[in-house]
């Protein structure tokens, strides 16, 4: 059955089996070289392999021929896609889309984020006072180590002066001298008392040179 | 089908263009595809109106997937992919319209001889009508492997990149497509013969 002329029987039947395999790519033209030349020197030699390329050679040849329905011309069939494609939008465009989106939500993002901001440097100005603050001539600014309220009225009234109603930070208070009385003496007398930080004069803001 | 790197600039610059929105660019490539590709689908499908659906809708795909391509492949590889996942459908429709066509399988190799086989087969147009009987009873799979292999004249590697599966899988493919093929032949050549026969008994009687 199997009529090579060379080679023991096995290695006839791997070439067979090789061949029939290969020979859709050898009949296409796609077969890699090397492949190519072993193909047909096998198909020389081998009348099985020879019968079935002959029978698969008129197949292709079948397959390749044009056909009786007669195609639609290209024209037609491009009118008919331009009309589709009028509901059709690219990708292309969708992605445009996509990132206009993207830079909007990131310009949304970026006004939120700096309102946030302004809010907060708000806040920050309306709760934050310097120890140096401006106020009334002959005013005390006095600094405890520990916040205390009664302490600094005992404090302010030792000294001859009266506690301001706002307090500038917990642990800072301002006193207003009472009439009559010294400042620097009221100063050194305070500066003296335990638990005092820091105490020294205050008065209205001065105006730039 | 080697393709040179300047053709292949050529094919991306033009998918580019047609990423951009660019409708010149994709009439190029339609007409550029549409010869091979719409007698393909024809010999698929055997309906015109049909081959045309399936053509406009691989470009339409084309048209609004441009952008996406990654240029893994070549153009027309990708291009091809698309076609044949379309018609990979229609061909799977048309076989649950048929529920006659069922996959048979095929039998040991050893009972096929290709050259008793050959001298069963007449003229070139017996030759067709066989062929034809003989395709349409394969899977959309085994069928496209052999359209693609010998209507088109693909590479094994270009068909594994156009169905997306290794290359073993399309050789496997082609091979039981082909056994398939001509046990269908024998099978058509058999029915021919008892009808023959028949025939020539109803002369004679």
């Amino acid at each position: 059955m199997h009529e090579t002329t060379g080679g023991s029987a096995a290695t006839g039947q791997i070439a067979c089996a090789q061949t029939r395999r290969a020979l859709p790519w050898y009949l296409n033209g796609t077969l890699a070289a090397p492949e190519r030349e072993r193909l047909a020197q096998h198909l020389q030699v081998c009348a099985r392999c020879a019968a079935e390329h002959a029978l698969e050679q008129r197949i292709v040849a079948a397959v390749q021929a044009p056909g009786d329905e007669p195609a639609p011309t290209g024209q037609s069939g491009w009118e008919k896609l331009e009309l589709q494609l009028d509901v059709v939008v690219p990708a292309v465009r969708n992605h445009t889309r996509v990132l206009a989106m993207a830079v909007a939500a990131q310009g949304v993002a970026i006004v939120l984020l700096t309102g946030l901001l302004f809010v907060q440097h708000q806040a920050g100005r309306a709760t934050f006072r310097t120890v140096s603050e401006p106020q009334a001539a002959g005013s005390i600014r006095m600094v405890l180590a520990q916040p205390g309220p009664d302490v600094a009225a005992a404090l302010a009234s030792g000294a001859g002066a009266s506690l301001a109603a706002d307090a500038v930070a917990d642990n800072v208070y301002t006193l207003d001298l009472q009439s009559g009385r010294s400042l620097d003496a009221a100063v050194d007398w305070l500066r003296q008392q335990p638990g005092v930080l820091l105490v020294e004069r205050v008065g209205p803001a001065r105006s730039p040179p | 089908m080697d393709i040179s790197q300047d053709d292949r600039t050529a094919e991306f610059a033009v998918l580019a263009r047609i990423a951009a929105g660019d409708r010149a660019a994709l009439k190029q490539l339609y007409f550029e595809y549409h010869p091979r590709l719409l007698r393909f689908l024809l010999r698929l499908t055997r309906n015109p109106g049909l081959a045309e659906e399936l053509m406009n809708d691989t470009m339409v795909t084309v048209w609004r997937s441009a952008a996406s391509f990654r240029g893994e492949s070549r153009v027309s590889t990708w291009i091809m992919g698309i076609a044949y996942r379309r018609a990979l459908k229609a061909l799977a429709a048309a076989r649950s319209r048929l529920p006659s066509m069922g996959d048979t399988g095929v039998g040991a190799e050893s009972a096929l001889d290709a050259g008793a086989l050959a001298d069963l087969v007449g003229d070139d147009a017996e030759l067709s009508d066989w062929l034809q009987a003989g395709l349409d009873s394969l899977s959309p799979e085994h069928r496209l492997a052999i359209e693609l292999a010998y209507f088109l004249g693909l590479s094994c590697e270009e068909i594994a990149g156009v169905c997306e599966c290794p290359v073993g899988t399309i050789k496997t493919r082609l091979h039981y497509a082909r056994r398939k093929l001509q046990q269908e032949l024998l099978v058509v050549a058999g029915e021919r013969g008892a009808r023959s026969l028949s025939a020539g008994g109803d002369r004679h009687a």
